[in-house]
């Protein structure tokens, strides 16, 4: 297994409960370029699912995610931006349909 | 009594078993620590459970009682109190081949799969896991919770776990064990037959079997109609939202459970809305549960959990619940949206 780089740029979304930890990823997605990393620390349970979910939406790549060492609940997830989004996006039951 | 061992007979009709292998008991959850723990019992039964990560907690706390379930996994895992999972794929289905896997080692395992889960609708691959049972020799646990009263209840299980909600009766339990199953009662044998240890409340039973009775005898009526008005949800939703995720196989599922997320909305704020048009929607969203977590059956699929609407259609569904939800849902979910700024997220 190979672990991800370590992302200069880390979005602090302790104590912020969902969806806000996956709104803040992906306004800073926004801006960034595509192949960037980042790395997003949340409590939140449900990033869990919904930050790797919101990767799949997007395009991105779901690196990693690891328990934030001496932060008891706190997990640290890496993600790679992908490529500009062109509104095209995989059909398929539970993947979103965009307009 | 008689009118117990009529209601028996009635629940026996509905599940496809004798009255005699028909039990009632307190509530759905006794019936799941029932099942879980008499075949656990049995002498020749490996300490072990197999069960579907997408089975419903009331279940998984009766083999585990507090587990913590993990983050989703391709693989199955093995938990406390001997509990191993199996996994499943995007639309909440477990692989028959992962049992098999599972099996090999654990070759006296009871084994506990839904026929259908009842938060995203998808029906489990029945006939296979009835089949894989048989071979191993050990019983399947099927939680039939979600088909009840809707559809026709699959065959092939050992032991059956069910209870009134679905048809609107009061919400006690019923077990079914066939006989020559590796079950048994894991404390007190049964005094009264047809009631479980420490259950007399006979009246329940008895309206209980009358409405299933009575929900039987048009039950192909109800699944053909919900389907249809279920299809037309799913579809409505898919082509009226923007970013919106709807869960579960879109074909083999139940008639009447539709889900669906909705990207960068809170959950709990689009409950509510719904709510002030007297839409009355649940949520798997962890906003939206007292515990904080979100949906199991959704995190154990890999699907967004946040902005989730849960719906589960009454069997008289009427079609104009659905026309308004599909007509209020868009611009609810827009304003929110709005709200939040997230355009061209």
């Amino acid at each position: 297994m190979t672990s991800a780089q370590d992302p200069s740029v880390v979005l602090d979304e302790r104590g912020r409960p969902c969806p806000a930890p996956v709104l803040a990823l992906a306004r800073w997605a926004l801006g960034a370029e595509p192949g960037s990393l980042v790395a997003v620390l949340t409590d939140d349970p449900a990033a869990e699912a919904d930050i790797p979910a919101w990767c799949r939406m997007r395009g991105a790549e779901h690196l990693e995610a690891r328990d934030e060492p001496n932060e008891p609940g706190v997990r640290r997830h890496v993600v790679r931006v992908g490529a500009a989004r062109d509104g095209a996006s995989g059909a398929g039951p539970g993947v979103p349909q965009k307009r | 009594m008689a009118l117990l061992q009529a209601a028996r007979t009635a629940v026996a009709e509905v599940l496809g078993c004798r009255g005699d292998e028909v039990w009632f008991c307190s509530s759905g959850q006794e019936a799941a620590r029932l099942a879980t723990h008499g075949a656990r019992a049995f002498p020749a039964s490996e300490v072990g459970v197999v069960a579907g990560a997408v089975e419903r907690m009331d279940i998984l706390d009766a083999i585990s009682p507090g587990i913590e379930l993990p983050p989703r996994s391709a693989s199955p895992w093995i938990g406390p109190d001997h509990l191993v999972l199996l996994p499943v794929d995007s639309v909440g289905r477990i692989d028959p081949e992962d049992l098999v896997e599972v099996l090999e080692t654990r070759p006296a395992s009871p084994v506990v799969i839904q026929q259908a889960n009842s938060e995203v609708g998808t029906i489990q691959p029945v006939e296979r896991i009835a089949a894989i049972c048989a071979d191993y020799g050990v019983p399947w646990i099927m939680d039939a919770v979600g088909p009840l009263g809707y559809m026709p209840v699959a065959g092939g299980w050992s032991v059956l776990i069910a209870d009134g909600r679905p048809v609107g009766a009061p919400p006690i339990g019923v077990l079914a064990v066939r006989s020559g199953s590796a079950w048994v009662w894991p404390e007190s044998a049964p005094t009264i037959p047809g009631c479980a240890p420490g259950f007399s409340d006979v009246p329940s039973a008895v309206a209980l079997a009358t409405a299933l009775h009575a929900h039987h005898g048009h039950l192909a009526a109800t699944e053909q109609h919900l389907r249809d008005l279920s299809e037309r949800l799913r579809s409505g939703v898919v082509e009226s939202v923007p970013d919106v995720a709807v869960h579960g196989d879109s074909v083999t599922r139940l008639p009447q459970a539709v889900t669906f997320s909705c990207l960068y909305v809170d959950a709990e704020a689009v409950v509510r809305a719904l709510d002030q048009f007297a839409i009355q929607v649940g949520s798997g969203s962890a906003c939206a549960a007292r515990s904080g977590q979100p949906s199991h059956v959704l995190a154990a699929m890999g699907a967004l959990t946040h902005g989730n609407v849960r719906v589960s259609l009454p069997v008289e569904c009427p079609d104009a619940w659905v026309d308004r939800l599909l007509d209020v849902l868009p611009g609810e979910v827009a304003a929110l949206r709005a709200e939040a700024g997230v355009q061209g997220l």
